[in-house]
Formats: structure tokens, sequence, C-alpha cells
């Protein structure tokens, strides 16, 4: 809570006067103020260092395109872009959003690397997506797309699909010239080749390799087996969520939403269903809420198995892989019974769930209750007791809480330095205040530390699932909120007005009340989230994904410096990142 | 020196620990499925092979509303609906899943007012060319009611057919004949 009886918003009005313009009126209570582009960086200063209780996590940094916006005139100052900085407070448990209007041609705005050094990447993917510029930023470059792409993909007038534009094609010049730029250049990336004395050796680790566990490319500055600099270079994973959000419907784009982090299924839903449902003003009833959890609870285990198994391949220890994805296929039986499909459910819906749960649902799960715990006693006794895999992870890639925040780490990374932040039990959400579980805590903040973090969280997962099982509450798994999409299917058979609705909801897509909304949940790999902006459309006008991996990502240089090859694979392995959680 | 020998054993003893649980898994339950001739156990709910199914009657249950195709989030479904000379009675004239495309979430099945579109458990449809993914509305069509046994969409549309005059449907009351309501 706040120790000081001004608002946020009269404070910098105090501070600041005549460059806070005005307090926006935002569907999810964040306070939403509009400054003047110019002092951007000294209200970012004052908000990290200068309030009681500060802002010290840069939690977001965006851009929207406000161009083609029906609602835009009720709006302050607004100019064709809107850069904004959502920031979090965790003395108050407070967020802050605060929205510059860039002006000009090419509209820029003074880079905030120097205040947050976390915003170095995400001012890097807004100028690459929006072609707003950042001065002052120490290396503004394309991040996400390659770097002979023309255009800034969210830009609204930039075509969404391959068949707005002309067919590909692939001309030698072109070949040649798409060749040449992928040729390494070590000048290009900061990297100096070495002195007179020596050369150092650079190693191209990706985007192909197993131990960065998907499409990512690290370029490494080694000096012998020591790294001086490692440089990841993301991208490769893109796909254009957030344009795609621009495109769809609001019920059409759930099954994309499962693919951001393609394994936590369901709980990128609940992320996204939570933001529209807020939009919408949406109550869901509590058997679906219950239904919800547990889901997502089922689904924080199978990505945490997955972890733990690939990071311990990583350390060498192949046999555990084995056992614990058949674990998770466990996991996975219980999901396509419920939900019909095992990695991409899709199955949470706006304002509920697809369907009720099948006739003796209880019994797979509560198999699985009395399975999993011996499973996960023999792992702690085979993996994390091991002399080989403690010396490999201890005492590696460790970070405290200070830099944890600076960098924008969440989740498990933040939880095994010993800060306890979990929003599942700070802001709660879909009923978690009604479940008993731990925050599991760890000190060191190293790889042994993330490990022993993600461990005991799936146990207190277990625990949330089986009180979800005990006390499943009876009821409708919908809400009788108009804009539920669909409406429940058996009245939808039945009679005209449910099945008029039905077909507007499910072609046009339901007309969600103009406004924006961001909602971020605790998933899997920290705190996720989507700030959703409504001009009163069947379509979402901007989706912004807020997704964990992308900031875990950014502090990998500083984790990997002076370390060796092998510890930089522990490193990957135990920030438990999915690629398209990055790139989106 | 003690203490050196002590954390050598138990470092020792750490190792041989972690392989004999790992043994241990020599002699447990196998857990591989001995595909393709032993099948996994699907779930009733499995969302797979798309299939259009008949009404108890037997006739095409589908009236081509097109409802699947826009509800589709990846547009890989297209029909042309068309109306039977006799009664007036609307089916698709071709009915195109795209395979390929399919991404399997079952929207369609949820859009579907009539059932006639659902997907089952069957996930063996693997081709060696592309365009064989692609199902016409004979590979599509099956001669059964699928997933939802007993539902006629015609008997609760309030929809006259043959033999079955306004009024008859579930839960229909009689026509009013709005005539007599004049004064």
């Amino acid at each position: 809570m706040s120790t000081s009886t001004l608002t946020i918003a009269e404070e910098l009005q105090e501070r600041f006067g005549p460059a806070v313009f005005g307090v926006q009126e935002t569907r999810d209570g964040i306070p939403t103020i509009w400054v003047d582009a110019a002092s951007i960086k000294d209200i970012m200063s004052f908000l990290k260092s200068g309030v009681s209780d500060p802002y010290a996590m840069l939690y977001d940094l965006s851009v929207i395109d406000e161009r083609v916006r029906m609602d835009r005139e009720q709006h302050y100052h607004v100019a064709s872009y809107t850069v904004f900085y959502h920031l979090v407070s965790f003395g108050r448990n407070e967020d802050i959003r605060i929205k510059v209007a860039p002006t000009g041609v090419t509209p820029a705005v003074d880079s905030i690397t120097s205040v947050f050094p976390a915003a170095n990447w995400y001012e890097r993917e807004a100028w690459d997506m929006y072609g707003v510029r950042f001065n002052g930023h120490p290396n503004l470059r394309r991040i996400l797309m390659p770097n002979t792409w023309t255009g800034h993909p969210l830009r609204k007038d930039h075509p969404a699909r391959a068949t707005e534009i002309e067919p590909f094609q692939l001309p030698d010049e072109k070949l040649q010239r798409e060749q040449d730029a992928m040729m390494f250049r070590p000048e290009e990336w900061g990297l100096s080749r070495g002195t007179d004395e020596f050369d150092y050796m650079f190693l191209n680790l990706g985007p192909h390799h197993p131990g960065t566990h998907g499409l990512l490319r690290i370029i490494l500055q080694l000096d012998g087996e020591e790294i001086v600099e490692a440089i990841p270079d993301i991208g490769y994973h893109h796909r254009g969520a957030e344009k795609m959000g621009e495109r769809q419907t609001w019920h059409t784009f759930i099954p994309y939403t499962d693919r951001i982090d393609y394994l936590s299924g369901v709980m990128n839903n609940l992320a996204y269903l939570l933001a529209v449902e807020k939009l919408a003003g949406i109550e869901v009833p509590p058997r679906s809420q219950v239904i919800r959890v547990m889901m997502s609870e089922l689904f924080r285990i199978a990505s945490h198995l997955v972890w733990y198994g690939t990071f311990a391949q990583d350390l060498g220890a192949l046999s555990p892989t084995f056992f614990m994805f058949n674990d998770r296929e466990k996991i996975l039986g219980i999901v396509e019974a419920i939900c019909g499909g095992r990695m991409h459910p899709s199955w949470f819906r706006i304002g509920g769930v697809a369907h009720d749960l099948p006739k003796n649902w209880d019994k797979p799960i509560r198999d699985f209750i009395a399975y999993f715990p011996p499973r996960i006693k023999d792992y702690d006794n085979a993996l994390m007791k091991n002399r080989i895999f403690k010396s490999r992870a201890m005492g590696i890639g460790a970070y405290n809480v200070k830099e944890a925040i600076e960098w924008g780490v969440t989740g498990p990374g933040l939880r095994a330095c010993g800060y306890d932040w979990d929003f599942r039990k700070k802001r709660p959400y879909s009923g978690f205040e009604n479940f008993e579980f731990d925050v599991p805590l760890a000190e060191k903040g190293d790889c042994y530390a993330r490990a022993q973090v993600r461990i005991e969280e799936m146990r207190q997962s277990l625990r949330i699932i089986e009180q979800c099982v005990n006390n499943m509450p009876e009821g409708a798994y919908k809400s009788e909120h108009p804009l539920t999409t669909p409406p429940r299917k058996d009245r939808t058979m039945h009679d005209i007005e449910t099945l008029i609705n039905h077909f507007l909801n499910v072609s046009w897509g339901p007309i969600i009340p103009a406004g924006e909304a961001f909602f971020g949940i605790e998933a899997s790999k920290g705190a996720y989230g989507y700030y959703l902006i409504s001009d009163g459309n069947t379509m979402s006008y901007r989706t912004r994904i807020r997704t964990p991996s992308f900031p875990h990502m950014q502090m990998l240089p500083l984790l990997s410096r002076g370390v060796t090859v092998s510890d930089l694979l522990a490193i990957l392995g135990s920030m438990d990142y999915v690629l398209a959680d990055v790139d989106r | 020196m003690l203490r050196k020998m002590f954390d050598v054993l138990e470092g020792l003893y750490s190792h041989l620990r972690s392989m004999g649980l790992v043994l241990k898994h020599t002699f447990a339950k196998r857990v591989t499925v001995q595909y393709p001739e032993e099948k996994p156990p699907l779930a009733p709910r499995w969302r797979g092979r798309i299939v259009l199914t008949r009404d108890p009657d037997g006739e095409e249950r589908c009236v081509g509303c097109y409802l699947c195709a826009v509800a589709c989030p990846v547009d890989c479904i297209s029909l042309q609906a068309a109306e039977r000379e006799e009664d007036g009675r609307r089916y698709p004239e071709f009915f195109r899943i795209n395979f390929s495309r399919c991404i399997f979430c079952g929207y369609c099945e949820e859009a579907c007012p009539t059932y006639a579109i659902q997907l089952t458990p069957d996930f063996e449809m693997c081709e060696y060319n592309r365009q064989n993914l692609v199902y016409e509305k004979q590979d599509l069509l099956i001669s059964g009611v699928g997933k939802y046994p007993g539902y006629n969409f015609y008997n609760v549309a309030g929809l006259a057919t043959k033999g079955k005059p306004k009024g008859q449907h579930e839960n229909e009351d009689a026509p009013v004949d709005v005539r007599s309501l004049l004064p």
C-alpha cells in the first residue's frame, strides 16, 4: 500500500506540472498518465527512485499505432503513435502506465535505457515493429525482423497476410543481398576481433542447436574456453502473434494464444481471456474458475517437467528426460480427456470454458496425484542430490534481487533470489485466493536455486489441483453474460434466441466495449500478460503480449560473461524460456 | 584429510544412488506403446479427423450455413450451399477441408448449429502428397450420427418439413391464425 497520501498522478503533477497532461480512464484501473515526450526520462527516473515505494521494474514498453482507431478523439494528445511504459512497484503492489505521444515524420522519443537497462530490447522491438526512434539508444537496430526487411510490421498500414502483398520472389540479386546480410561481421555486433597479439574466437551457437531449446542464436566471443561476450540473436520464431490479434476476432484469437508459450497450453488462454473479460465486464461462474485453475496448474507441472528433463539433459543426464516426458504424457492424457487437445487445447472461452468436465473426470487426476509425488522424490534423489548435477548448477549464473528487478525478471527466476513475489498470492485472479499453497523460495539465485524453486512449485501445484478435485463447485461452466462466446450449446441447439446470439458471436465475433485493459498472471515462466485495446469492434485494436521469456533472455549476456560454454548451457537450461514466448 | 575422504565417499554414494535409481527403471512396467501394432488409447473428446454426419433419418445434417467456415481461425473450410429441388432442404454442394491448414481446434464443431461437423478420435491421416490432405465431401461424409445420436435439426427448427407441418416440432405451439385476431 502506498504510504503517501497523494496518488501517484497527483505526485507527478506536483513535481512536473505542465509536463503531465492528464490521466486516462482505463478498464484495468492502472493509473494511465499522459506526459510530455520531452520529459519522459526525468519522469522515469523520478518514478524509479524519487517516490516512496518506487516503481522499480520496467514491466513492459511498446507502441500503439493510433491512426485508424475508432475512439481516438476521447484520448489525450493523440498523435499517430503512442509509446507506453508499464512499470511495477512491488512495495505498493501497484502498476503505473505512462503514455507519451511522439511527433514528427519519424516519431522519436528519448531512450530510457540509462534509467532502466531492461528498456534496451523493448525499445529495439518498438523501433523494429513501429519505426519509433529512441534518441540516445546505444544500439537501435532491428531485433525480431531481419535487417533486410522493409517497413515496420505492426504499423496498421503494413499487410498482415502474404496474400495482401506481391508473391514472394527471390531473384539472384536479392538472394545475394540476403546472403551478404547473413555474413557475420563482429563489428556490427559491437565485438572487437582481438588485439595484435591474439584473436578472439567467435562461436555461433544456434539457431539450430539442441542446447538452445529452440530457434535461438547466440553469438559468443570467446577467449579460450571463457566467454567474453554473449549476444542472443532472437526473432527466428517471430510469427507476428500481436499482428494476428488485430486480425482475428476476440474469439478466434484464442487458438493463437496457445502457441505463445507452447508448453503452458491453456495458461495462455487464461491470461488473454482474463483481459478480455475485464474489458467486457464478464463475471466467470465459480465452477469454470476452478476448472480453469485446475487445468492451468496441470500445465504448470507439465511445463516444469519439460524444463526439468531438458535441464538435466543440458547438464549431461539423459535418462531423466525420458522419465519426465513420460510423467508429462500422463498429464497430457488428462488434458486430452478433458479438452480434446494436447499441447494446444484452446479450450477456455470468453466467459468460461468450452465444455463441462466429462464423466469421471476426477479419476485420472486422482491417479496422477497419487502417482506423481514418489516420482518427484526419486528425481530429487537421483538428480538434485547428485554430486555432478550440484557442481554443474551451484554458483552458476547467479544474480541478486536488485539485478533481477532491474532486468525485469519474474516468476521462479525472481523467487530463486529469495524475493517473495507470486502474482497468484499478491494479486489473486480466477479465485486463487481460495486455495492453500505456499510460494517456494530459494536464496542463492543460481541455477540450482532456480531448479529448487520449480521443483517445489510442482508440489504446490499438485496441492492446488487436489483442492480443485475435492472441492469442485457445481453449477454453470459458462457465464450468462451476453458476450459469452459461444453461448451455452444445449440452448443454442433448441432455441432461436440463443442461436442468433451464437451466430453473431462465432461469425463476426463479440463486440467488446471500447477500452483498455491489461491482465497479468503468474504463468509457468513468470509474469505473463495481455494488454488489450478495444475500440468497440469485433477485433482487438491492439494486442500487446507481455511475455516473461523476453526480458529473461535479455539478461543472458550479464549472466554468461566470464563463464565457460558448458556453463552457458546450464544457465540457458535453468532460465526456462520458450522461444515462441520470446519472439511471439 | 578425513573430511576430504568423507566428501569423496559421499560424492561416490550420490552417483551410485543416481545410477541405481535409473537402473530401477529397467525393471519397471513398460510405458511405450508399440505403435502401429498396438494403438494408443484416445479419449472420446480427442479432436482429430473431421467428419460430416447424418441425422437419425439418414439425411445429411449440414444445412450449408457457412458458420464453420467463418468460425475457423485458419480459414481451412470452404463450401457452397445449395437447395434440394424436391423440398427446398439446404445441403452443401461441395464441402472442402484443407487438412494441411487445419489446427484441430474444434471451433467448427462448436459453431455448427446442426451437429453436422464433428471431430473424431483419429489422427492417422498422413499423406506423402500434400494435395491429398484436401478432403472433399465424399471423404468427409459418414453414414452415421457421430457423437450426437438422436439430434435432428429439423425436429426443433420450427421449419415445416415433409410429414411434419408447423407446430408439430419439439416445444412448439400450434401456429396462431393471425387473421382471427382482427376485429
